[in-house]
């Protein structure tokens, strides 16, 4: 089980934004098309992670997600050390926030929490914003990776045949049916958001449409979608229910099927 | 061979777009949280046009947008590459 959860409240960041040893990080998205964002007005503190630009760098046939060192030494630029305890927001509890939770877990990081309701639940609350840009010590973050956080397709065929792995596409209905994974069942990842206050839902309905699918914590569960994001985010909401075991295959259908040419049905 | 089939809708010929938004070059999950940010700062019942250019996209951003209580109208492939989706705000 996980010693402490995953979701924090807002009420819980408020109290904590001066600890030495927190570090709060804005995933939200960064365009400047968009009157919003880290540029715009941010929680005290924070530092920007901007996945296209500091997860994924751009390589023939498309963006490929950058070596743990090379994420390690913009984390440790921006102040982040091994046993800091991380603090994620994106604009609610969204598949941004899920995305850098995963990653943060697949280079080991210990104690990372994310706010429940995000951006969105902050404002709401009238918590204290800023422009100010954090003046940062630069730290060394030096990347563990933890592989049991992670599957690639050649795990899942070694695996394919055990009783206790459930393979969950975390796609759209619509998507699924379209050709997945042998075997996998589908629960939507954004199943888990209560759209109203762009917070998880409950424990005990998210709970209830986990085991729907017979993705229970007894299982080994791989997460997956189409490149590995929005099942960042399922990774998360499971982590955060408990689930001991549970991996996010990164690579997803777009390395399944389109760079190994393995069979969907 | 493209692993998607985006549902193809003909947006009606009447319907003019408040805004546009070229998220072409954008990926999962960009492409749907940028628009529905998009569409949070428009007027309900207003139409915004979005662009994007891989299957992916054209499959599950409708789908999302549909799932937060705002109606497609149109998922059209307008070249090689692009698709225009048309989305009325709630």
């Amino acid at each position: 089980m996980m010693a402490h959860p995953v979701m924090v409240s807002v009420a819980w960041l408020q109290e904590h934004l001066n600890d030495a040893n927190v570090r709060i990080i804005d995933a939200r998205v960064s365009d400047p098309r968009l009157p919003i964002g880290y540029r715009i007005s941010h929680i005290p503190g924070a530092v920007p992670f901007d996945l296209n630009h500091d997860l994924y760098e751009m390589a023939p046939g498309g963006p490929h997600m950058k070596t743990p060192d090379a994420i390690a030494k913009i984390l440790g630029a921006r102040g982040i050390a091994n046993d800091s305890i991380i603090v994620l927001y994106d604009e609610g509890a969204g598949p941004l926030a899920g995305t850098v939770y995963w990653l943060l877990k697949y280079l080991g990081h210990a104690d990372v929490r994310v706010v429940n309701g995000g951006w969105h639940a902050w404002t709401q609350a009238h918590a204290p914003t800023t422009r100010d840009i954090p003046q940062i010590t630069p730290a060394t973050y030096t990347a563990q990776v933890d592989e049991n956080q992670h599957s690639t397709c050649e795990w899942i065929q070694e695996n394919s045949g055990r009783a206790d792995l459930l393979l969950l596409d975390t796609r759209t209905d619509s998507e699924y049916y379209m050709g997945h994974i042998p075997g996998a069942v589908n629960l939507s990842f954004d199943e888990a958001i209560d759209f109203a206050s762009q917070a998880l839902k409950d424990t005990t309905t998210l709970c209830a449409q986990f085991e729907r699918v017979g993705a229970t914590p007894d299982k080994e569960i791989v997460v997956y979608c189409g490149s590995g994001s929005r099942s960042a985010h399922t990774f998360m909401v499971l982590q955060d229910l408990g689930y001991p075991r549970v991996r996010n295959y990164k690579g997803s259908i777009m390395d399944w099927a389109d760079h190994h040419g393995l069979p969907l049905e | 061979m493209s692993r998607w089939n985006p549902l193809v809708i003909q947006a009606p010929t009447d319907v003019s777009a408040d805004e546009t938004f070229d998220l072409k070059g954008e990926i999962c999950p960009y492409t749907f949280v940028k628009s529905k940010l998009m569409l949070e700062m428009m007027e309900s019942g207003q139409v915004l046009q979005v662009i994007v250019d891989n299957d992916e996209s054209a499959t599950n951003v409708p789908k999302s947008l549909t799932n937060e209580g705002n109606t497609v109208l149109g998922c059209e492939k307008v070249n090689e590459t692009d698709w225009m989706i048309t989305v009325r705000k709630k």
